[in-house]
């Protein structure tokens, strides 16, 4: 299992949180995007080896998304921040 | 604002006071007890907007909890804190007014709410929880929303070796089942509700 430290309530069980999907993602202009950027949106991922960000929501616990960024080989978390805050640490 | 006349138990026929479980020389590991007739309010706002937190202070008496996991007391009042803009008020007095500077949800009718007391409870909570809740991580005061037996609860840790649960009304009768089937080998003690 693994121990995310949320932002505002410290070290907690994967099992509180529910993964939200990945935070690197930008959603396309509602009022210029083309149907194909729509497409690669909301349906295209990329599968990369090593650090990945990605959001998990922490639905049994204060209930706030948390930016992850987590190697998606070896499971090491190497840094989680708020929703809208800027990672360190390397990987993308 | 919503009926507050007492409301039949949720555990209503599934719990019934009396000493179960593993005989103890040395008293029942657990006793346990439903709370009733507790006002329970869940409070959102922003912490950013000076006017929320001083007029929740005002109306409770306490002013809220700012760090993860702190909880605020006075005679008959609990505040805790449940996130960064989420707090509960569970009081046995009257329901506080509160003002529009707060987003108030009177959640009690909602709550089964248990006290649990003895030598043993944290062994008890720790075979579904995964909150460390040994004493120095989890003392007197501290308070998490959390999971026991893959259901959300609020845990409360009022005083020494004393815990109130949170728990959602409709998850009343399969709470208790895992809780006494966990208290088994340590003896428990089911007390009237109070
Ligand atoms: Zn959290």
């Amino acid at each position: 299992m693994l121990e995310i430290k949320c932002p505002w309530c410290g070290p907690r069980a994967q099992t509180e949180f529910s993964y939200a999907g990945d935070a690197t993602l930008t959603r396309p202009s509602l009022d210029t995007a083309t149907e194909t950027e729509w497409y690669e949106h909301v349906y295209l991922r990329g599968n990369p080896r090593g650090p990945h960000d990605e959001l998990w929501h922490h639905a049994a616990g204060c209930r706030r998304f948390v930016k992850v960024r987590r190697d998606v080989t070896t499971h090491e978390i190497i840094a989680t921040a708020g929703p809208h805050e800027h990672l360190g640490g390397g990987g993308k | 604002m919503a009926d507050t006349s007492p409301m039949q138990s949720a555990l209503n026929g599934i719990a019934q006071p009396g000493d179960f479980g593993a005989d103890q020389p040395a008293g029942p590991g657990v006793t346990i007890t439903e709370r009733q007739g507790l006002q329970i309010l869940h409070v959102a706002g922003d912490i950013r907007d000076a006017e929320f937190p001083s007029q929740v202070r005002h109306a409770i008496g306490l002013p809220l909890p700012m760090s993860a996991g702190e909880t605020r007391a006075s005679q008959g009042t609990r505040v805790l804190w449940l996130g960064p803009d989420r707090w509960l008020v569970a009081t046995e007095d009257a329901l506080p007014a509160l003002s529009d500077a707060a987003a108030v949800n009177d959640v009690g009718q909602g709550r089964l709410v248990l006290r649990l007391t003895g030598p043993r409870v944290r062994d008890i909570l720790a075979k579904g929880c995964p909150l460390d809740l040994h004493a120095s991580a989890f003392p007197t005061g501290h308070c998490a929303e959390s999971l026991i037996g893959h259901i959300g609860v609020t845990i409360d840790c009022t005083a020494d070796e004393t815990f109130d649960l949170y728990v959602n009304r409709s998850y009343a009768a399969f709470f208790w089942e895992w809780l006494t089937r966990a208290a088994m080998e340590y003896g428990y003690r089911v007390l009237p509700a109070g």
